[in-house]
């Protein structure tokens, strides 16, 4: 049983869309990380905390392929994980450091990550 | 051309020699140590009043204000109990203990009292087997070997939160000639309303007052050990023992956060929608509401601030200081 007895699926989908979305907004990000944002603030680990901890994004894949099958979307969203699987433990490395979001925010492994992310949720706006 | 500025510099340098010179009134030239030859200003103090050896110089009107009788600033020789174990530069972290001198060393108590890190204070209790359990604390900074009371942890363990914090200072406070340990958890106990351990911890400070420890010892080294165990549980980041988990139903899954620095739990049988992670905050954070221990709490599928109330994740009040955080239940 991959869905808990009360969980709520359709919840469940807005809140991974909206954890990606955020993902994808690197110009946000830049604002979020740094303390400059108006509103909002984030970081790297928080980012990734609301993925993979409060929504457990791996657990979502699983459950959409026994919903949906394998399709294009699933097809990013294994992509999407996987990179951010390989780069996360470098990333909270350089965290902990200071001016580590900065450093984070410039390195091309997750600006890709971001463009990916960007992918997504063109294709799940369809 | 060449004659009048050579003129025109010598006359420049012996007005600053002079100017370097306190004692020109008295009609005494001091042999002046120098690296400039008089060519900079070499008073390396901004202060009004600085000290030439046993002179009290005023800076602005260039006039001697007193002569010091004894220089005190460099007394460890004298081994004056209240000027040893001190350090000469401010402690960085000063503003965090406002009520103690930025140069002391160890609260004063080299003797019991250790700093291996620089940090804020922390309790360290050994058991037997070089066991030991170290409590995270800013209030003290102490060693204890409790082993003679038959005490194994089996292991070692850094563990937080106000419950082992208290317990750690009722152990402590056995060993602790000083009483500082009795009265810091004297303290807690009063602020949490617990008015008969206050006057235990209380009473304790006093040189026979531990004997009326000798019940509450077992129970304390019980909340520590449970600390322990929960420790075991969810991994060396996150609240063990401390003020989320013991709020959260017993039945929640129990787990170390994706970043390692901190705890997730959640509601099995609504994991996405219910759950609540404890994340122990970057000190290079340029947020605020992220350099300390923040909780993330999502109720219903919805994130919620300090009041349950709905809130955008990445929002400020979403990230709940983590000792003010309330579970609220449905």
């Amino acid at each position: 049983m991959i869905l808990g007895s009360n969980e709520d699926a359709l919840i469940w989908k807005n809140n991974i869309f909206n954890a990606i979305k955020d993902l994808a907004d690197i110009e946000t990000q830049k604002l979020a990380w740094s303390g400059k944002h108006s509103i909002y603030i984030s970081s790297f680990s928080e980012i990734l905390g609301v993925l993979y901890d409060d929504f457990d994004i791996e657990r979502y894949i699983v459950y959409y392929k026994s919903i949906f099958q394998s399709n294009n979307l699933h097809t990013l969203l294994c992509q999407l994980n996987e990179m951010i699987k390989e780069y996360k433990e470098t990333g909270y490395g350089i965290e902990q450091k200071a001016q580590g979001n900065e450093i984070i925010l410039k390195d091309p492994k997750w600006i890709e990550i971001t463009e990916k992310a960007k992918e997504i949720i063109s294709q799940w706006n369809k | 051309m060449r004659k009048l500025l050579l003129i025109l510099v010598i006359l420049l340098s012996f007005v600053i020699v002079n100017a370097q010179n306190p004692f020109v009134e008295y009609g005494y030239t001091p042999k002046i140590a120098t690296l400039s030859q008089g060519q900079y200003n070499e008073f390396f103090d901004n202060d009004t009043l600085v000290q030439i050896g046993s002179v009290l110089f005023n800076t602005n009107s260039k006039q001697i204000v007193a002569f010091v009788e004894t220089d005190t600033l460099y007394s460890e020789a004298t081994l004056e109990p209240d000027i040893v174990s001190r350090w000469i530069s401010p402690d960085p972290l000063a503003s965090e203990r406002p009520s103690w001198s930025p140069y002391n060393f160890c609260s004063n108590n080299p003797i019991i009292r250790i700093d291996p890190d620089g940090m804020l204070d922390d309790i360290v209790i050994t058991g037997e087997n070089n066991s030991s359990v170290t409590l995270k604390t800013d209030m003290i900074d102490v060693k204890v070997n409790a082993s003679s009371l038959g005490v194994n942890f089996g292991g070692n363990y850094t563990l937080q939160g106000e419950d082992v914090l208290s317990a750690g200072l009722d152990i402590v406070g056995v060993f602790d000639p000083t009483g500082i340990a009795d009265g810091v958890a004297a303290k807690i106990a009063w602020d949490n309303g617990d008015y008969w351990g206050a006057t235990i911890s209380g009473v304790s400070v006093l040189p026979a007052g531990d004997i009326l420890k000798v019940g509450k010892i077992g129970k304390d080294v019980k909340t520590i050990n449970n600390a322990i165990d929960a420790f075991k549980q969810i991994g060396p980041a996150g609240d063990a023992g401390a003020t989320v988990t013991k709020q959260l139903p017993n039945s929640w899954i129990k787990k170390t956060s994706d970043n390692k620095q901190g705890t997730k739990f959640l509601d099995p049988q609504n994991p996405s929608g219910n759950n609540v992670r404890v994340q122990n905050g970057n000190p290079n954070s340029p947020n605020p509401a992220q350099q300390k221990p923040y909780v993330k709490q999502t109720q219903n599928g919805k994130t919620v601030d300090v009041n349950g109330k709905q809130v955008d994740p990445k929002t400020k009040e979403a990230h709940i200081p983590k000792q003010d955080f309330k579970y609220k239940k449905d």
